[in-house]
């Protein structure tokens, strides 16, 4: 069942009980782990869906925010302890002339890589090679793309994939009441 | 026990006694209030207001009186409590049902002694038959209820009542301002993100209020900032207190009824037991500190970082959506509006909500800083909550999904997102629709809801969210946004979202608010004609009905081939007649793209059993089709809809009344499976 998250994390564990020969082939045609928005499709939300009896799933979708001027599609995967690669593809029905992605460890741009593709009916797509990068390191990305002189972007965080609680947990009083209670400053005005 | 209390009662009011009814004169009488049942010369909740709900509870004898009179009462005895309450009643019927009943007028007296106002003091206590649910007009009149020529004193902890309570020498007037911290968007139109430089502090509009005593956080009043985001009230000089402003907002003025809250989701997308954000002063002191106090609700923005607590977040998005509640209730017309619940947080990400959306009288909002945060983006929270308007006033068919500019879309959401745009830009009294992303939210997008000719090569046309929102901005927007002489009144988008697109055997599309706008604003038909006619929208027509008829617009331009799946946008259907062949595709994209989902009407002449068969004649080589189709009347979808898994058919037995009906049709394989292509059916209705 395809739940409300749009962020599929798929770690995929090599496993040496079928013997080292079947290990081995696997090694090479699957990455160790992957994390994706595959079935995000950029700003689709959906309920908890229904399915029929036939297998057949009933989808009521979210009105979302509008996404912007192009949709982004991206797959970070983790061949080896030195081999981490992310597919990066943006589409539009507008004309993309550049675009760019900015790789980002929490808010410093370790790396940008800047493309000039010719158009593509189906979107512009490419494949980076990032080297070392473990599932639980911090990673985001901007994506730039240039339209008709002007440049639009999206940001997205990659990992890591958890959310790490913020605040502090709400308090509920004698009548049943729970707040969380955020902090007012308060001015006297003499 | 009642005799204790007399016994009391004399004991503090050494004036008065305990009398028979019968021996006070009715110019004595005359001089409490009205509803001043046990005449102790004050108007309380725990003795006048139980007595009178007890009497309309069929209470009677000694039950009626235990522990309901004031000290002070000067009549005592359950037979002149009895006749006195027996005539005063009379004067309770506050909703003017014609009836003095005990769960609405009986419940609202009691709210109002207890000095709830507003939306609080009415919610769910006013009958079906009710002429008045005015909240203003009810307080109005229990305070002239409660008001007497020798005793004013509505003991209701409220400051917004009757001007009594007056400060004197025991008691403090607080002057009490909340405001908020909004960061603003900068101007750069290409790459928006937000100006921390140019912060406002903007008033806590109509938010809730509660003065707390800090000891217990016992409730001591209950109040509502205004449209300034203040509010005064009066406390006893040693009474400490703390002020608590909510991030919730319960309106009830001039027949315009809302009830907004923003609650803590915590990164859940189903969140059970969400706490209310609220907003908490220290503790504070009447007779040692100023009598004018502003608490401020920070953005915790220190320069470089969020790293203070976000105290804004909550309220600047509250903001947004009063302000656009109070734009589209700019006009003379009643607006009951159902309770909205919008959810925020700081863990609020991609990965968990998705995104910023709508969903049955729920908003997500996006929390996240560095990657999207949504919270000060007034284009994201009045898109979202234009979606709301759409569903709880209008009628919404969109089917959702993703969507934005350049898109060809299925005529539906092309209309609820281009709408939503619009609307976003109109209650801001700007021409761009503005979302900031990234790190320091220093990026995002900004779209032009005025020049077309910010894209080039762009498809215009009914399946365009751009050209949805382009027309439907330029019908609206004033002066100081404009490019073109249109600028109509907010009573005329109501007229055609409220009134016309609801009662259409039609979807929501831009076909149907044409025809409501041009009823709303007859003198200014060719007007709004010739401006949709500029979006490749109704091209050569002298007139457009909510059906699209004579649309020549298959979206040629965009390079893609559709022949016969988009015109004409509704097939008529006759009944039972030979089947007709109808085709879709998926060239636009799958689920809500332009050419998934094909639009049928018909007319049912006779009510009766129908039944109604779609059977696959075209589809991909190797594909298993799945056809499926939805039935609407004007005003609901006919159930059982028919989305069975059964191979190249669906056939469903409905009961249909006489009327008008529309349809759409789709193959599973475009709408959700894995093969999408070209899939034709043929279809036919036909009495059982």
């Amino acid at each position: 069942m395809k739940q409300p998250l749009f962020l599929i994390v798929t770690l995929l564990f090599l496993c040496g009980c079928q013997g080292q020969g079947n290990n081995e082939t696997r090694a090479i045609s699957q990455p160790l782990w992957r994390v994706t928005n595959d079935s995000e499709l950029g700003s689709i939300t959906t309920t908890t869906p229904t399915r029929t009896p036939e297998g057949k799933i009933k989808r009521r979708q979210a009105l979302g925010k509008p996404r912007g001027p192009f949709a982004l599609t991206w797959r970070l995967e983790g061949w080896s302890e030195t081999d981490t690669r992310l597919f990066v593809k943006v589409s539009s029905r507008l004309n993309i002339s550049e675009w760019s992605v900015d790789i980002r460890s929490d808010q410093n741009v370790q790396q940008t890589y800047r493309f000039k593709d010719p158009e593509q009916a189906d979107g512009l797509a490419r494949t980076l090679q990032l080297g070392a990068v473990a599932p639980e390191d911090k990673m985001s990305i901007t994506v730039w793309v240039w339209i008709d002189g002007r440049q639009y972007s999206i940001s997205k965080r990659l990992l890591p994939v958890g959310v790490e609680r913020r605040q502090s947990p709400k308090t509920c009083d004698f009548r049943g009441v729970c707040v969380r209670s955020l902090p007012g400053a308060v001015i006297f005005e003499q | 026990m009642l005799v204790n209390t007399v016994a009391f009662a004399q004991e503090q009011n050494p004036v008065l006694s305990a009398k028979a009814l019968s021996e006070l004169t009715q110019a004595e009488v005359d001089g409490f209030a009205k509803i001043d049942i046990d005449l102790d010369g004050s108007v309380q909740l725990t003795t006048d207001g139980l007595l009178i709900l007890r009497y309309l509870f069929l209470y009677r004898g000694n039950r009626l009186i235990e522990n309901a009179l004031g000290p002070g009462a000067q009549i005592t005895d359950f037979v002149d409590i009895e006749n006195r309450l027996a005539s005063q009643v009379l004067l309770l019927d506050l909703d003017q049902d014609g009836s003095v009943l005990p769960f609405t007028d009986g419940i609202m007296t009691m709210r109002f002694l207890a000095g709830l106002r507003n939306l609080k003091l009415v919610a769910d206590a006013t009958s079906l038959t009710a002429e008045n649910i005015d909240a203003e007009s009810v307080a109005s009149l229990l305070t002239d209820l409660s008001a007497s020529t020798n005793a004013k004193n509505i003991d209701s902890g409220s400051s917004d009542n009757t001007g009594t309570n007056a400060s004197n020498g025991s008691e403090k007037t607080i002057q009490l301002t909340a405001l908020y911290e909004r960061i603003v968007p900068c101007e750069d139109r290409s790459n928006c993100g937000l100006d921390y430089a140019a912060m406002q502090s903007l008033p806590i509009r109509f938010a809730e209020v509660e003065i707390l005593d800090p000891d217990n956080n016992l409730l001591l009043q209950n109040l509502s900032t205004d449209e300034k985001g203040s509010i005064s009230f009066d406390l006893d000089n040693q009474q400490p207190f703390k002020i608590r402003v909510y991030a919730r907002s319960l309106y009830a003025q001039d027949n315009k009824q809302w009830t907004v809250t923003v609650k803590d989701n915590e990164g859940q997308t189903n969140p059970s037991d969400a706490a209310v954000f609220v907003l908490d002063s220290r503790i504070l002191n009447p007779d040692e500190d100023s009598s004018a106090i502003t608490l401020v609700a920070r953005s915790g923005w220190s320069g470089a970082a969020y790293t203070d607590e976000r105290s804004s977040a909550p309220f600047a998005i509250l903001d947004s959506i009063i302000s656009a509640s109070l734009f589209v209730t700019a006009e003379d017309r009643s607006f009951n509006l159902r309770p909205l619940t919008v959810y925020w947080s700081a863990d609020n990400t991609t990965s968990n909500v998705g995104t910023s959306y709508y969903l049955a009288d729920t908003i997500f909002v996006l929390g996240d800083a560095n990657e999207d945060t949504d919270e000060f983006d007034q284009s994201v929270i009045i898109h979202e909550w234009g979606h709301y308007y759409q569903d709880v006033l209008s009628k919404d068919d969109s089917v959702g999904g993703m969507h934005g500019s350049g898109d060809l879309l299925d005529l539906r959401v092309a209309f609820s997102e281009g709408w939503a745009n619009a609307l976003s830009g109109l209650v801001q009294g700007t021409n761009a629709y503005r979302d900031s992303s990234g790190p320091n939210q220093g990026s995002g997008f900004s779209l032009s809801l005025e020049d077309e000719n910010q894209f080039s090569g762009t498809t215009k046309g009914w399946f365009s969210e751009d050209s949805v929102q382009y027309f439907v901005f330029d019908a609206f927007d004033q002066p100081a946004t404009d490019d073109d002489a249109l600028a109509l009144p907010i009573s005329a988008m109501n007229q055609a979202m409220i009134d016309s697109i609801p009662s259409l055997p039609a979807a929501s599309s831009i076909f149907g608010f044409f025809g409501g706008l041009a009823d709303a604003a007859p003198n200014q038909r060719l007007t709004l004609l010739s401006r949709i006619q500029g979006e490749d929208i109704a091209a050569g027509l002298a007139s457009i009905d909510a059906f699209g008829t004579g649309e020549i617009n298959a979206a040629q331009n965009s390079g893609l081939s559709f022949s016969n799946e988009v015109l004409p946008v509704y097939v008529t259907l006759p009944v039972s007649a030979d089947p007709l062949t109808i085709c879709q595709v998926a060239l636009a994209g799958t689920e809500n793209k332009l050419g998934v989902f094909r639009f049928l009407r018909f007319d049912i002449p006779e009510a009766r059993s129908y039944e109604v068969t779609l059977k696959t004649t075209e589809q991909p080589e190797g594909v298993r089709s799945d056809p499926d189709f939805e039935i609407f009347s004007s005003s609901h979808a006919v159930l059982p809809k028919g989305f069975s898994g059964e191979i190249a058919q669906e056939q469903q037995t409905l009961q249909l009344e006489v009327g008008a009906y529309w349809m759409v049709v789709a193959d599973y394989n475009n709408n959700g499976g894995d093969n999408p292509g070209r899939y034709c059916q043929s279809i036919e209705i036909a009495p059982t």
